[in-house]
């Protein structure tokens, strides 16, 4: 980690993926649903109409893609998990899930409509 | 004095500091019994094991909670006891809070049922024999939560201590006891180490006893030849003195004896004689206070 170092090797900063602004002596124990740096936009402070060209112009490499998946997961694991757990993530998943596939598999729903005869 | 007796040892106000030799000032690297140097070693790694720890732990300390941490913007971490809320089971309170100011309190319901309506409406969400299945589900759903929900998650919690009692709980009491002790350990030993004077002072009181032991055993054999030899003078004047005595006693008896005449003996004799035959005569006689044998 940078910053969990020795202070003669400081200067060379050891490849972690998750925060190029993470230092140990400043932030403390690296805590992966945190921010260090810039601070996130949430969701609620974006525009509809912009997210589209946001999506556009973004970083889509494989390393900037892996962290923003791997920092999705995190926050979520330290935002909506805790010690006392119970239905929710369960019931959270199921729903998710059942919408998700419904739209995979639309195609087969819409046909129904166009049918002339439902049975 | 030249040497220390127990006795003068004990009459002294500081017990049995022997001020002839500065114990002191004798370290352990002066004395070359091996088994000492061995033991030396062994602490010597002991407290080496023991000083990496305590330096690793300092340097992390220094670089996770030195002084330039920031504890205002990054405060130490805390996870939540129970899970956030939810409305209608699903849905997070924290989006009806999002557009709380934009819509009020009814604005993500409406959002809700106007989507569905929307959908069932313009027959995106086509009603099919599979439609029927979403009411009972969601009835079973809020039934199971109902009825298990809350056995399920004590369940849960009691297995997740369990484990964690398994895994961290129990065996950082028990590294925590086994520092303890080697700590207590590590107190008895340094301990022991104040006794190590006194075991010097020991061999030092021991060769002091010996001499001394030694002084009076020359002392006593000193004395006894002394003695000897003035007795013997004693002994050699009364010899020649009682050796003198009975020769001038002999001297003279034989000289008196030899200066009886025939004539005074036999004067003698008759005396003697006529002497018995009155005393014969006296104890014959009744009533009389002559001595009898």
């Amino acid at each position: 980690m940078s910053g969990d170092a020795p202070k003669s090797y400081n200067k060379f900063r050891v490849y972690q993926p998750y925060d190029a602004a993470y230092n140990a002596r400043i932030h403390g124990p690296f805590i992966p649903w945190r921010e260090y740096g810039q601070p996130r936009m949430s969701i609620w402070d974006m525009k509809i109409g912009n997210m589209w060209s946001h999506f556009l112009s973004s970083d889509k490499s494989p390393a900037h893609m892996r962290m923003v998946a791997s920092k999705a997961y995190w926050r979520y694991c330290g935002s909506k998990l805790s010690r006392k757990t119970s239905f929710k993530p369960f019931m959270a998943m199921v729903f998710s899930a059942s919408i998700l596939l419904f739209l995979a598999r639309y195609k087969d729903y819409a046909a129904e409509r166009r049918v002339k005869y439902h049975w | 004095q030249s040497t220390w007796g127990a006795s003068q040892c004990a009459s002294q106000p500081d017990g049995c500091v022997s001020k002839k030799y500065d114990v002191t000032k004798l370290t352990r690297r002066n004395n070359e019994d091996e088994a000492v140097r061995m033991t030396i070693a062994s602490y010597e790694k002991f407290a080496e094991g023991v000083n990496d720890v305590t330096k690793r732990w300092d340097e992390k300390h220094e670089i996770y909670f030195g002084n330039e941490r920031d504890l205002v913007n990054f405060p130490h971490m805390k996870t939540a006891e129970y899970m956030p809320k939810v409305r209608l089971g699903v849905f997070p309170d924290e989006w009806f809070q999002a557009l709380y100011n934009k819509t009020g309190v009814t604005g993500p319901y409406l959002f809700l049922s106007g989507g569905i309506v929307f959908l069932l409406q313009k027959e995106y969400w086509v009603i099919d024999h599979e439609f029927i299945e979403v009411i009972p589900f969601i009835g079973v759903c809020v039934l199971l939560v109902k009825w298990f929900g809350a056995k399920a998650q004590a369940m849960y919690i009691k297995g997740s201590q369990e484990r964690y009692m398994k895994v961290v709980g129990t065996p950082l009491a028990k590294y925590a006891e086994l520092a303890n002790q080697a700590i207590k350990d590590a107190d008895d030993i340094l301990h022991r180490d104040t006794a190590y004077p006194m075991y010097i002072q020991a061999k030092y009181e021991n060769v002091d006893i010996q001499l001394e032991a030694s002084y009076r055993d020359r002392l006593a054999s000193m004395h006894r030849d002394v003695r000897r030899r003035l007795d013997y003078h004693v002994e050699r004047q009364n010899a020649k003195r009682s050796f003198e005595h009975q020769h001038m006693v002999d001297w003279i008896a034989s000289s008196v004896r030899s200066s009886i005449t025939p004539a005074q003996e036999k004067q003698a004799l008759e005396q003697c004689f006529s002497t018995l035959k009155n005393l014969a005569v006296e104890y014959k006689k009744e009533g009389s206070t002559a001595a009898r044998v």
